[in-house]
């Protein structure tokens, strides 16, 4: 038995590594697509046509789909992991042909588990800024989302979000109930804005069972680069090492010029 | 053969197509427990290697898919080991917010054969219009957002030939000999040397990107400024000159 699973295993690590590899372009022909379990505390399995497709997904994990582009998954249902007691009864699925997804499940305002699909925008960010997207997928009342104290996102419900590019730096990010400045219920945290990536942050859990947190997400390779580079307004002075070099050797020469002359000149004489 | 908990375990950590299969047959198998699948069927397809060779060669006619769900008009989604094949598990989304990863930054460079000793290395953004920001004539400006050195990809240190009637620390980058040795050192100290491999003009529209502003690949040290005419009117260059240098330690 032992044995055999150590082949398992060999076989498994040989058809991995080339998998690896060619994960990203296959993502880059069709769509990219991302699925996150955004429920802390329960562990599930996946099923769709009848079969599990993952089991033990926790909170947190995060599978790629983006090989199930343009399919239609069906019967998706996510059960409590190990049973047949059904979380999400999510039907059929139509997943995008092409374009750039995440899909989470989390729980809806009511603490109801819900899928919610998001596009995310991959278009190309501006020299000098990052991107963020905030997402209300928590089982929660209206919030707004402040940025440096300023409402970034306002009256943002659940299963809604907002996106916006930032100057690359730090930002201090917090939540509160829509209209209202405290209780912040989320943060404040710093948040780093790195520049061509897109953060994307998931408001998760439950404000009633005290487990609001967030995840993150990150989509790299979105940026732009400076329109030129000017790196001089005027000519170089005399004084630099090469035209001093070339001064010295100019008097040389004419110094060695004057020699001749003057030894012509003594020739004649 | 009770398959169950072992198979399990390795399908969480990576599902593969193999083990994909077998698991697919096997939860077939189990499911036939408590569900009201037909456990002949899923017993045969147990057969695992054969199963395994057909699904690698022909997915859509796996043996093991008599299942009532999606049929082979609806593109890849068929059943069972097909679907999990085509899922593959990413690293966990972070839990909680993230923090900055901030190395340490360069602060000084080092090109003796040019007379550079130790000039003060900022670090500098984009302009508002666009442009890379550069420091002053005294000051080498390294691209913020460009790897920094020792990383993939192309490190930017960028200076003025000549500003405002004073020559930069880069007057005489152009003359730089092929093999010259480069040194970084950051602000924990730490120098890493590199050697010339190319110098190059280009004109300022005509910077090659994927060499100047590559995020990732090779690790280069990309040394920039100004090169070529000199128009007085626009007091601007026509050209940038680029050197770049590579990691002496790889260097033949």
């Amino acid at each position: 038995m032992r044995k055999a699973l150590q082949f398992v295993a060999a076989i498994t690590l040989a058809i991995t590594l080339p998998m690896l590899f060619l994960a990203p372009a296959d993502a880059q022909d069709g769509a990219r697509i991302h699925l996150i379990h955004g429920i802390p505390g329960v562990d599930v399995d996946v099923e769709a046509g009848g079969e599990n497709v993952f089991e033990g997904f926790s909170f947190g994990d995060t599978q790629d789909l983006s090989g199930l582009a343009g399919a239609t998954l069906e019967g998706v249902r996510v059960k409590a992991a190990g049973t047949d007691t059904v979380a999400i009864d999510a039907g059929d699925i139509e997943l995008p042909a092409s374009g750039n997804f995440t899909v989470i499940a989390h729980l809806g305002a009511d603490g109801t588990p819900t899928l919610g699909v998001f596009e995310n925008d991959v278009s190309t960010i501006a020299a000098g800024e990052g991107r963020l997207t905030v997402r209300h997928t928590a089982a929660a009342p209206e919030v707004d989302i402040l940025a440096n104290g300023e409402a970034a996102f306002s009256g943002v419900a659940n299963g809604a979000g907002g996106t916006v590019d930032l100057p690359a730096g730090t930002i201090s990010a917090s939540v509160v109930p829509a209209g209202e400045t405290e209780p912040v219920v989320i943060g404040p945290a710093d948040l780093p804005i790195a520049e061509g990536q897109h953060l994307l942050v998931y408001a998760v859990g439950s404000l009633d069972d005290d487990t609001l947190t967030v995840l993150t997400e990150t989509i790299d390779g979105l940026h732009s680069n400076p329109d030129r580079i000017d790196t001089g307004n005027s000519v170089p002075q005399t004084g630099s090492n090469a035209a001093l070099m070339l001064l010295v050797a100019g008097v040389a020469a004419a110094a060695g010029a004057g020699t001749l002359v003057v030894a012509r000149n003594r020739a004649q004489a | 053969m009770s398959l169950s908990l072992p198979l399990g375990s390795v399908f969480r950590s990576r599902p593969t197509r193999l083990v994909a299969l077998a698991l697919a047959v096997l939860l077939v198998g189990s499911a036939c427990s408590s569900a009201t699948t037909d456990p002949s069927t899923a017993a045969e397809a147990g057969a695992d290697q054969d199963a395994a060779t057909t699904a690698e060669q022909a997915p859509a006619t796996d043996p093991a898919d008599d299942g009532p769900a999606a049929g082979p008009d609806s593109g890849q989604a068929t059943p069972g080991s097909d679907l999990s094949e085509l899922v593959s598990e990413l690293p966990p989304a972070p839990v909680g917010f993230p923090m900055a990863d901030d190395g340490p930054q360069p602060t000084r460079l080092t090109i003796e054969s040019l007379g550079i000793d130790r000039a003060p290395v900022i670090s500098v953004g984009v302009e508002t219009d666009g442009a890379m920001e550069v420091p002053p004539a005294d000051q080498v400006g390294w691209y913020r957002y460009s790897p920094l050195p020792g990383q993939a990809g192309s490190s930017i240190l960028a200076a003025h030939i000549a500003f405002d009637g004073e020559n930069g620390v880069f007057v005489r980058l152009a003359d730089v000999e092929l093999g010259a040795v480069v040194e970084v050192t950051d602000e924990d100290g730490l120098t890493r040397s590199y050697r010339v491999e190319t110098v190059d003009r280009y004109a300022k529209e005509q910077l090659p990107e994927d060499i100047v502003f590559a995020r990732s690949g090779e690790e280069r040290l990309v040394l920039v400024t100004c090169g070529g005419r000199f128009d007085p009117e626009l007091r601007s260059y026509d050209d940038n000159v680029v050197v770049v240098a590579t990691p002496l330690d790889q260097a033949s």
